[in-house]
């Protein structure tokens, strides 16, 4: 940009001397001053004027508007304080320069606020000259570059920074700029590149065709074009073009971007278009958001649209191609596993243009761009729909296959005409057991017994070489495990083209079912046989047309009993068989059994060949048997049954209970004498009445319902009360059977109970009061208890307290106690321990009685011989003579029993205890036991009983007199039983040697006094003195306790001096 | 130095607790017998209630356990002894008079250690308790922290 005017105008002013036509030029001047005035202060430059003192002389508008003062505020001050801020001129100051080499100097600088802010100017400087030619100060015309400077540098902030390639060229296509990123495509430097030329680099244009282009380009100001260059390496590079003509500049701005990646992306996709259509895929891909941009003709088609729709359904939403339901269940997971995974492949369900659904098989992937970022989905379908049905299809015809297969029992098999076997199918390897490789390597022959084998080898030759084919026929097979099994055959011939036999196939069955149901038919048949030959009925059957009999059904019952044989049988007609008189009642009868009206003709009268009469019930069917029609009788004599009904009727008129045969509805078809007595109605009278009405207890609808009851049941038994004629109630058993029939039948006795209900209400009231007995009893004997055991724990407490403290006290006082003290505290400590014992022994007697016995089979010479080596210790130093019979089995309590012998024998022991030597004797008396007694009496009579007491009162004498020690003589004769009060009272009565075994203990002790017998087995009693036998008196009381728990008796006999003998008996009888 | 383990002795009858701690006195055992006059105060001393709620921790070495006793009776104060998680394996020795044998099975049931009847006579008595209390106070390892020990030299 000049400025000349400017100039000119301080140029002009010199010339105001000028003074002819200086009016007129002084208005010319002043118009033209106020023209430039005008011009200066509006125009956007600063304009200022500066003397040679650097003091300012004058600035227009725009400066001051830079620096935010009126102009008038710069004048007479220094411009490089006001403009610059700075102390001094600036030696590179513009103005300096332009005075002193009067030339127009020009230098870039910026100009200082105020504030310190500063803005980029460009300042000109003019000198201003006098007419010497001296400088009197300069102008400068000032320009704010700030802004320019500022685009200036972000364009060469963005040009060196882009990606993309950058030129300028000149319209000849020179390079004048070009940025680091082309260098970097091109593969040449900066500084080489500004050599060179478009045509350099241009890899497809030519370059009068590059020429030509520039051309275009300056006249539609811009193109956007795709090009290849060629880089220094020679490789081509697709260049995308965006060029600018700046014509101000006449130069070319030009952005170049590598599209190579692109074009080939580009490429690729056309390729896979291309394939996509050819392939009849569906193919279409979408963005992420489902908007699809590739949609294949074949995907169009597939979903009922044409293939030019197919660029149509571009930038629509997937979900076109699908039901919401579809969307939700199918095509939602889909896409999850495809964005999870990077692929999925399913089955989709689609839905048509029309709304049709289809199903399709999809894959589809998820696609990247180059950094990774996912971009979209590409998915393939294939229609499915046929292949759908198609497997549908085939599952169908499979599943008859196989069912036809499954089905396929039979055996086929091919063998050569040497019977090799060359091929069969698996059942046929099954059934004989073999595998299909073993089966091949064996010929039938081989398979077959040989009893079958000429036959075999006969159908072959004879049939199947001749006709070509076999009939069925039935041989057998061997299986691998040896067993043999029966089959069918049927055999075809095989000829080879020239018509040569060179093989046979069949197809075989296993029959061993069939055999086996034919074999149980035949036995079902022979044993029919048997029934209809030994049937005591006798059988036959006539023609109902020509009613002549069919000697094929009639059995022998019944050719014994008319007399005739079979053969004769065939020449006879119903004529023949009932005598002539009763003929048409039995044509009559025999044509309504044909026609089903009646099943049973009774008392049908039939003639023997011998020509005597007798009299059957005739039960009869018709059956078809060989398009005939036969009337099957079963001819039951009836002479037998006539005699039983007299017999029956007999027994019931004679009969003690009532009778009755009532029907259903319980009227009373027959009732007996007995009945009649006992009710006081005729029998005339009850044949009129029912049930009901001789009834007193059940209501007419209970009897009925009771009658209902029994002709399920079959029959009942009960108790009733019935209301004779005279108004008496009786009490009545009731034993009544239904008998089915045509009509049902009820057969009842009914007995007079009313004595024996009055017997047991007496029972009853008994056993009611033994009842409360026994609760007392029991309720005594729980008191009992309570009281035994609060005496074993109580009464013992203060025995113990007795003998801890007299112990005490001797311990303390021993020294201060006299003879006599200490002998009164032994006392005391002796009473207390005698308590004590008496005590335990009570407890236990009465645990005895308490103790719930457990009976078993008992060996007594066993429990003896423990009982014996127990009481060892009381045997020292003793001579003993034992004298032990071998003792039987019994059946008891082993504890408690062996507690009787152990007390028995001690007793034995302990009363022996003065004699030298002691003579212990143990027996028993039963049948099996041989009696070898010493004494003399026992010889007399095997039952050592003491003799009969006089009612039951102790006999001294007698006792006595039995001396001895023996039981007195009884005779068997005289077993006349004692009064009850014998047993219990230490007496032995009699024996009943039926029912129970005695056994003894006999000692030679000091014995006792038979006065006293009865209070030896008593409790607490005692027939000596303590100082002379120690003991509490409990053990004979034990062993009565168990013997009497036991079912048995005790007793003793003995006298003073003269020992004892101590019986016990047992039941023989084994009770369980 | 023996360590010495606390016996409880349950017994109301005071002749016989005289007559046990005679017994137990030969080994100088009796000054370790806590007594219980009947059944309630046993499961006080047990529970550390009433007038022994400011007992030290820890349980008896063994109970002497008489069966008949006024308010809460021997059987009672087993089965409560027995079935508690903190006391039941305290030993527990029924000393009885009864020699019943529902009172034994229905003490073993409860899950007594010993039943041992008590004597009449004066030194088969004593001989029982001392050796009960020998065996249990002294040989018998009780189960670990169930002890309060006192050491005498």
């Amino acid at each position: 940009m000049k400025k000349d005017k400017s100039t000119k105008k301080y140029a002009v002013k010199g010339l105001e001397k000028e003074i002819t036509k200086r009016k007129r030029a002084q208005e010319v001047l002043h118009t033209s001053e106020e023209r430039y005035r005008t011009l200066v202060e509006n125009i956007s430059l600063g304009v200022t004027l500066i003397d040679t003192d650097y003091k300012i002389m004058m600035t227009n508008a725009t400066i001051g508007r830079w620096f935010n003062k009126p102009p008038s505020n710069f004048i007479g001050k220094n411009c490089f304080r006001e403009f610059e801020k700075r102390r001094a001129i600036c030696p590179h100051c513009p103005g300096v320069k332009a005075m002193a080499t009067g030339q127009t100097t020009e230098v870039e600088t910026r100009g200082v606020r105020d504030d310190g802010s500063h803005f980029l100017v460009r300042v000109q400087a003019f000198p201003l000259l006098n007419q010497d030619g001296t400088a009197q100060g300069f102008i400068e015309i000032v320009e704010d570059i700030t802004e320019r400077k500022r685009a200036k540098e972000e364009y060469k902030t963005i040009i060196g920074t882009s990606i993309d390639g950058f030129w300028i060229t000149d319209m000849q296509g020179h390079f004048l700029d070009v940025n680091d990123a082309y260098c970097n495509l091109i593969g040449y430097s900066r500084d080489e590149l500004l050599k060179l030329s478009i045509p350099d680099i241009e890899a497809v244009e030519k370059p009068e065709e590059t020429a030509a282009h520039i051309r275009k380009v300056m006249e539609t100001g811009g193109d956007r074009f795709e090009t290849r260059h060629r880089c220094k390496d020679g490789r081509i590079v697709d260049i995308e073009v965006s060029v600018n003509y700046m014509k101000e500049a006449g130069q070319m701005f030009v952005f170049l971007r590598n599209i190579t990646e692109r074009k080939r992306a580009e490429e690729l996709l056309a390729q896979l278009a291309l394939v996509a259509e050819q392939v009849g895929e569906g193919v279409a891909s979408s963005d992420m958001e489902g908007k699809l941009n590739f949609v294949n003709r074949a995907f169009a088609v597939m979903h009922g649209y044409t293939p030019e729709e197919s660029e149509r359904l571009i930038g629509k939403h997937l979900s076109i191609f699908h039901t919401s339901e579809q969307l939700e269940h199918e095509v939602k997971p889909f896409i999850e596993e495809i964005k999870s995974k990077g692929y999925a492949h399913r089955e989709i369900g689609h839905v048509r243009k029309d709304g049709t659904i289809f199903p399709t098989e999809m894959t589809a992937t998820i696609m990247y761009d180059k950094s990774g970022i996912p971009i979209g989905f590409t998915g393939i379908a294939r229609d499915i729909t046929e292949r759908k049905q198609m497997e549908r299809a085939l599952q169908e015809s499979e599943k008859k296959y196989r069912g036809l297969y499954d089905s396929l029992k039979d055996g086929i098999v091919m063998v050569d005409m040497k019977g090799n076997i060359l091929q069969c199918n698996n059942a046929y390897a099954d059934m004989l057991g073999y595998s299909h490789d073993e089966v091949k390597k064996l010929t039938y022959q081989q398979l077959t017994p040989p009893k079958w084998h000429k036959m075999e080898a006969d159908i072959v030759s004879d049939r199947i070489v001749k006709t070509g084919y076999s009939d069925l026929y039935e041989k057998e097979y061997i299986r691998k495990d040896g067993t043999v099994f029966p089959i069918d055959l049927r055999v075809w011939l095989i000829r080879d083209e020239l018509g040569e036999a060179t093989g046979m196939w069949g197809i075989i069955r296993d029959i061993t079912e069939r055999k086996r149901a034919e074999d149980a038919l035949r036995e079902s048949e022979e044993r029919f046989r048997t029934i209809f030959d030994t049937a005591s009925d006798a059988i036959i059957g006539a023609d109902v047309d020509t009613k002549r009999l069919n000697p094929k059904i009639a059995n022998k019952t019944f050719c014994q009993m008319l007399g005739y044989n079979l053969d004769e049988i065939a020449n006879l007609g119903l004529e023949d068989i009932h005598p002539k008189e009763d003929l048409p009642r039995v044509v009559e009868q025999f044509e309504k059994l044909a026609r089903r009206e009646i099943s049973v003709a009774p008392d049908i009268p039939l003639k023997r060949k011998d020509g005597t009469i007798f009299y059957a019930d005739v039960s009869t069917a018709p059956i078809e048997l060989a398009g005939r029609t036969y009337l099957i009788g079963i001819f039951r004599d009836t002479t037998e049954c006539k005699r039983a009904e007299m017999e029956y009727k007999t027994i019931i008129g004679t009969s003690i209970d009532g009778f009755w045969i009532v029907d259903m509805q319980g009227h009373f078809l027959d009732v007996n004498d007995a009945y009649c007595r006992l009710t006081g109605y005729s029998r005339e009278e009850l044949l009129k009445m029912s049930i009901p009405d001789i009834e007193a207890i059940e209501k007419p609808e209970e009897t009925a319902q009771r009658i209902h009851r029994i002709m399920e049941t079959g029959g009942d038994r009960f108790e009733t009360r019935h209301r004779c004629k005279d108004g008496r109630i009786v009490d009545i058993e009731v034993s009544v059977n239904y008998v089915r029939g045509d009509r049902g039948r009820l057969f009842a006795f009914l007995r007079d109970i009313t004595e024996r209900k009055l017997a047991e209400e007496k029972v009853k009231k008994l056993n009611e009061e033994l009842k409360r007995n026994v609760a007392q009893l029991e309720a005594a004997n729980r008191e009992l208890e309570a009281f035994s055991y609060s005496v074993s724990h109580d009464l013992r407490a203060p025995l113990r307290h007795i003998s801890g403290f007299v112990e005490l006290l001797k311990k303390d006082a021993s020294k201060t106690l006299n003879e006599k003290n200490q002998h009164y505290l032994n006392v005391i400590s002796d009473s207390a321990k005698q308590m004590g014992m008496l005590i335990d022994d009570l407890l236990s007697f009465s645990r005895m009685g308490r103790t719930e016995m457990r009976k078993t089979k008992v060996n007594l010479g066993s429990l003896l011989k423990e009982a014996k080596s127990e009481l060892q210790s009381e045997m020292q130093g003793r001579d003993i003579v034992w004298n032990i019979d071998e003792l039987p089995e019994v059946y008891g309590d082993p504890a408690m029993l062996r507690l009787v012998l152990v007390n028995l024998i001690s007793n034995a022991l302990k009363f022996t205890r003065l004699r030298p030597q002691a003579i212990i004797k143990i027996g028993c008396y039963c049948e099996d036991t041989c009696f070898e007694e010493t004494q003399g009496v026992m010889e007399a009579t095997p039952y050592p009983l003491s003799p009969p007491l006089k009612g039951g009162e102790i006999d001294e004498e007698s006792s006595l007199k039995g001396g001895e020690h023996t039981p007195a003589p009884l005779s068997r004769g005289d077993k006349s039983p004692l009064s009850t009060g014998g047993r219990g009272l230490g007496r032995g009565g009699f024996i009943d040697e039926d029912k129970e075994i005695v056994f003894y203990v006999k000692d030679n002790g000091v014995g006792f006094d038979m006065k006293y017998a009865d209070k030896l087995f008593g409790i607490f009693q005692r027939l000596h003195r303590l100082g002379e036998f120690e003991g509490t008196g409990v053990g004979l009381a034990n062993v009565r306790s168990i013997i009497q728990r036991h079912g048995g008796r005790t007793w003793a006999e003995g006298s003073v001096g003269n020992g004892a003998t101590f019986y016990f008996s047992l039941p023989r009888k084994l009770e369980v | 130095m023996i360590e010495l383990k606390r016996i409880l002795l349950v017994e109301d009858n005071p002749n016989d607790v005289e007559l046990t701690l005679e017994g137990l006195s030969e080994y100088n055992l009796a000054n370790e017998v806590v007594v219980a006059r009947d059944g309630a105060e046993a499961l006080d001393y047990l529970y550390h209630r009433e007038q022994f709620a400011d007992l030290p921790d820890g349980n008896p070495a063994v109970i002497l356990l008489d069966l008949k006793l006024p308010r809460v009776d021997g059987f009672e104060v087993l089965r409560i002894v027995k079935s508690d998680e903190k006391l039941k394996l305290i030993p527990v020795v029924v000393l009885t008079s009864s020699r019943e044998e529902r009172d034994l099975v229905e003490s073993y049931k409860l899950g007594v250690n010993a039943y041992v009847v008590k004597p009449v006579d004066f030194h088969e008595f004593t001989d029982a308790v001392k050796e009960l209390g020998i065996f249990w106070a002294l040989i018998n390892e009780p189960p670990l922290g169930s002890v309060s020990k006192k050491k005498i030299s």
